[in-house]
């Protein structure tokens, strides 16, 4: 074995008895073993590991304690903020509501200077808040829409979604009926994941799918101007829109509801308005009283 | 599962456990390599505390690692440049012997001269070597806490020695 080695083999504190004795006779044994001992006189800090243990513990425990406590500090003023960011919210996206009763008809201006005619017994509302950039507005029952010129202005329904740039168009949404008439521009229907694009005078309806009234261009629906006109409607839509625009119910006996009709009533005649949807059909009208009206055949 | 639970240093028992096994080493660790100037044991309390905070992203087998790096970071922040010095005990070796003041004379001149040639070596060279000195670690140990090989262990405190003789020959 070589010196090296032996030193080698010495430092790793891994000397055999015989290679002890071999490394004894070294020349520099003693020079080795002098400097050994003197390294063993550094100063080597006492390090106890529990007490150290400790002392860690001690700094980690009141950590957890601490952010306890100013949970308990931060939660009520978080609430505050954000009661108060909502109440801010709230004011300032303050959600505007027309709604029309039986019989009402609403002219509403929108900051835009859109306009909506409000058809009876319809709702619509939108947001104040930052109108020109967002237009979406949702809406319940029947309106009419001359839009200004401008972003995007999206009216949602219970049934479909119609989306225009400026135009005038009609929509009437009412429980399974769904319809959009356009008078004017172009505009977009989204109705059962269908897209339809409505030029002048086309009309959308859940029953017949696209159709075509010339008549219509550049018009507007003839409601506003207090008459309901009826192209080829089933009767029973004649007979719910007269409910609507004259508050009273119907009290229907052996008539086929389902029968087309084309025509229209006036608001403002109740006895012109029951002529003009029973006489071109043979039915007779029994007034009860303010409220109930029966029809039967003839 | 088990996995997923044993995948970071969290629990209080697994983290006392890694504290017991590595605590001492890291701070002879940090006292060889920096001295005692640089408070090591705070060095220790702070790399575990860091650990502790950042438990769920420090897998067991890397914790070792992680406590190192960071208390040597922590240190080699702290150091304005100073060179190391590393103290010897001012207590009086125990000796059976009876020595002469001569004797006595030669011997603090030789520690003063060993505590020197300390201060001129490289810093791998101070911390391998003190470690096996002083501490009397073998070298597969001091391997396994600096990470290196058995081989890099054994050329460092070879080398360190070599040079310990000449310094202490020439002073």
């Amino acid at each position: 074995m070589t010196r090296e080695q032996l030193i080698q083999k010495w430092l790793d504190h891994d000397l055999t008895k015989s290679e002890e004795q071999a490394f004894i006779q070294l020349e520099d044994y003693a020079e080795l073993t002098k400097l050994s001992r003197a390294m063993k006189h550094i100063s080597l800090p006492d390090f106890e590991t529990e007490l150290e243990l400790k002392k860690l513990q001690k700094n980690i425990k009141p950590k957890t304690k601490l952010t306890a406590h100013w949970k308990k500090i931060l939660l009520p003023i978080a609430a505050v903020l954000i009661i108060c960011f909502g109440i801010f919210k709230f004011s300032n996206n303050q959600i505007k509501t027309v709604k029309t009763i039986a019989a009402q008809i609403e002219k509403v201006t929108l900051p835009d200077t859109s306009i909506v005619q409000l058809n009876a017994n319809s709702s619509i509302s939108y947001s104040k808040k930052n109108w020109n950039n967002n237009r979406n507005i949702s809406l319940n029952g029947e309106a009419h829409f001359k839009v200004a010129k401008g972003k995007k202005f999206v009216v949602q329904t219970t049934q479909g979604k119609v989306t225009v740039l400026g135009t005038q168009f009609n929509i009437n949404d009412r429980n399974s009926f769904f319809e959009v008439v356009c008078f004017e521009g172009s505009v977009q229907v989204n109705f059962k994941n269908t897209i339809h694009v409505l030029k002048p005078g086309e009309i959308f309806s859940s029953e017949n799918g696209l159709s075509f009234d010339s008549s219509v261009i550049d018009k507007i629906p003839t409601w506003i101007n207090g008459k309901s006109t009826f192209k080829s409607k089933q009767y029973k839509y004649v007979l719910t829109e007269f409910e609507r625009q004259y508050n009273l119910k119907f009290k229907v006996r052996n008539i086929d509801t389902n029968q087309i009709f084309t025509g229209s009533f006036p608001h403002n005649n109740l006895e012109k308005a029951l002529q003009a949807i029973t006489l071109p059909l043979h039915i007779n009208a029994t007034i009860i009283d303010t409220k109930n009206i029966q029809l039967s055949s003839e | 599962m088990s996995k997923r639970l044993h995948n970071n240093v969290c629990e209080e028992h697994r983290f006392n456990a890694l504290f017991k096994k590595h605590a001492k080493d890291l701070h002879n660790f940090i006292f060889y390599k920096y001295g005692a100037q640089y408070n090591p044991k705070d060095k220790v309390q702070d790399a575990f505390l860091k650990l502790w905070n950042n438990c769920s992203n420090v897998p067991p087998q890397k914790a070792k690692s992680f406590l190192f790096t960071v208390a040597n970071n922590f240190t080699l922040n702290e150091i304005a440049h100073k060179k190391v010095v590393l103290k010897f005990n001012k207590a009086k070796p125990k000796s059976d012997t009876h020595e002469t003041p001569e004797f006595l004379m030669e011997e603090r001149e030789y520690l003063e001269k060993v505590e020197k040639a300390i201060a001129s070596l490289t810093e791998a060279e101070r911390v391998a070597f003190l470690l096996n000195r002083t501490e009397g670690k073998k070298h597969r140990e001091i391997a396994e806490i600096l990470d290196i090989s058995q081989k890099a262990v054994e050329k460092r405190i070879y080398s360190a020695l070599k040079k310990m003789k000449a310094q202490i020959k020439e002073l």
